[in-house]
């Protein structure tokens, strides 16, 4: 059975390349431009892991990592925050609100995703263990 | 002859008359009494008393003239006095006008003793005082007291930096050991720091701007690369190299200027240290490396290495940047055909590495400035005309936030060899270089 992936992120342009990038490794995507609309397809798709960005409309990355923390349906779905926004502070603020991981876009290579998604379900799965 | 003389001369003469009177009128009184001494050659007792009244006029005339020099000595002494006491008055009135001169001064200005008291404060700083709450002969508050009797331990001047009523004052503090107290001058720095807050918020704003659409072009042209979307032939995917380089290198340029504004903004580094071989960071930099020496026509050599693995508590991202930046120098100021050795010596508790290239070497009067942000030498700036000034800067903060040491000896037109020095838990940067690897480039 194929990996679930929520992708949120407010840049089509990003959004369409990690997507395609997913799909050709066989996963299984929903794309979401905002922080609301991601919040609403996570509820109904249960995904796998997410990949979240942070500065978007409507709801940012860190209010989505809120909502999803107060879900008891959803808390415990991992996820990555994938942003060009890098300051330290923003850093620690995602990681406190939950994230496994926070990579900035530009330092990341597309090819990497793959890798990266599977390294955090594995820690993932053996903590539940 | 000088009155000085003068008055000897008068006093010596004085002395021989008055020997010369005594002389006659014992003389003139043995012989008036006693009558002449039979045979006797001396003049009679009236020539004798003549003689003595002569030479007691020659006195009296010669005490008059004494008195005369004296007159005219005293005069020119009260006179000189006159001056002298005018002058005194004079440099008073300066001293005590340039002894308000701190007082007056618009910048605020105290001196501070080793206790932390406060000896004297101008005009300027009693707002200051004001807010502290203290008057002068009081002690400063703790953290400004704590922060003054460090820098006057040091004995080196130093500044400190403190809010009054939305202003930032900066204080130059120099210490004044011998007499066990300090000088503080302080400027109103609130302008200045609002411009660079600005300046460094743009900064950080443009380039997270910047990044996203460069994630873009590198995530697509990934794609492309990875012939996801059909076959490529050998010049397009030359050209997706080429796109893909020049993408990693603007991302770099942003990063590096990310990191300067935070730096400017007082963030520190925040290092998120975790358990990582250095000898594979190291690796992995050199290895990212090679093409770019590949095409640069230098080759890169890492003999003699030292050991398969050397577990540090180290920032992985950062030291991968901070050794990128030394790497990507020693290419770039190469010579064509030429190479560079890196080394490294394994002391347990810590770790030297030597990038050593043979490349246009630093200029001996601009060494000192290397690591200054922005610096360029000379023969960088004709050789790389687009380069930062940004590279050696941030490698030596990241590299001493880590505890470690970072620095090079140099030779225009030879070579430059670069040592970093990191301790293995981050703090004991007092280690020494074992400088053998330290020879002269070329030598």
């Amino acid at each position: 059975m194929s990996i679930k992936v929520a992708i949120v992120e407010d840049d089509k342009s990003l959004l369409d390349a990690i997507a395609f990038e997913l799909e050709e490794q066989g996963y299984e995507v929903t794309k979401d431009v905002d922080g609301e609309s991601g919040v609403e397809t996570i509820k109904n798709t249960k995904p796998d892991i997410i990949l979240l960005d942070i500065i978007m409309p409507r709801m940012d990355g860190f209010e989505v990592l809120e909502t999803l923390k107060k879900n008891e349906a959803l808390q415990d779905i991992p996820v990555i925050i994938l942003s060009n926004l890098g300051h330290d502070a923003d850093v620690k603020k995602g990681i406190e609100l939950g994230a496994k991981a926070y990579f900035i876009k530009a330092s990341i290579d597309i090819e990497e995703m793959d890798d990266k998604i599977k390294e955090i379900l594995e820690k993932n799965d053996s903590k539940k263990e | 002859m000088t009155k000085r003389g003068k008055r000897q001369l008068m006093r010596t003469v004085l002395l021989i008359l008055g020997s010369l009177t005594l002389l006659f009128v014992v003389a003139g009184a043995s012989q008036l009494f006693a009558g002449p001494a039979p045979n006797s050659c001396l003049p009679n007792s009236i020539f004798l008393l003549a003689g003595s009244f002569v030479v007691l006029l020659l006195i009296i005339f010669f005490c008059q003239y004494h008195l005369s020099i004296d007159d005219e000595s005293l005069s020119e002494l009260m006179e000189t006095n006159e001056i002298l006491e005018r002058k005194l008055e004079q440099s008073e009135k300066e001293k005590q006008s340039f002894a308000t001169l701190p007082l007056e001064d618009p910048s605020p200005v105290l001196r501070i003793d080793k206790q932390g008291k406060i000896l004297f404060a101008n005009n300027a700083s009693l707002s200051l005082l004001w807010n502290w709450k203290k008057y002068i002969g009081e002690e400063v508050p703790k953290h400004i007291k704590e922060k003054i009797i460090h820098i006057l331990e040091k004995g080196k001047n130093d500044e400190i930096e403190t809010k009054v009523r939305g202003r930032i004052l900066s204080f130059k503090v120099t210490p004044i050991v011998d007499e066990g107290y300090l000088n503080l001058y302080g400027r109103d720095v609130t302008k200045e720091k609002e411009v660079d807050e600005m300046k460094s918020e743009f900064v950080s704003l443009a380039s997270h701007q910047l990044r996203t659409p460069l994630t873009g072009i590198q995530w697509y042209a990934q794609l492309l690369a990875k012939k996801k979307t059909g076959d490529l032939n050998k010049t397009q995917e030359g050209f997706i190299d080429e796109i893909l380089g020049n993408v990693k290198r603007m991302v770099k340029l942003v990063e590096d200027l990310l990191n300067v504004s935070k730096m400017e903004r007082g963030e520190k580094f925040v290092l998120n240290r975790q358990e990582t071989d250095i000898l594979s960071i190291v690796r992995e930099v050199i290895s990212n490396h090679r093409r770019e020496a590949e095409k640069n026509n230098v080759t890169i050599t890492t003999s003699p290495w030292c050991g398969e693995s050397c577990l540090f508590r180290v920032d992985k991202e950062k030291i991968v940047q901070a050794f990128d930046n030394i790497i990507d120098n020693a290419i770039i100021y190469s010579q064509d055909g030429g190479k560079i050795e890196i080394l490294c010596h394994n002391k347990n508790d810590s770790i030297d590495f030597f990038i050593k290239d043979y490349g246009i070497g630093i200029p001996q009067k601009q060494q000192v400035l290397v690591f200054d942000r922005f610096y360029r030498a000379d023969n960088a700036k004709q050789k790389h005309p687009s380069g930062t000034g940004l590279g050696l800067y941030l490698a030596k903060a990241i590299i001493e936030k880590h505890g470690g040491k970072i620095g090079f000896i140099s030779d225009e037109g030879k070579g430059t060899t670069f040592y970093v020095f990191l301790p293995k838990d981050g703090k004991n940067n007092k280690a020494k270089i074992k400088t053998g690897f330290l020879k002269k480039p070329g030598s």
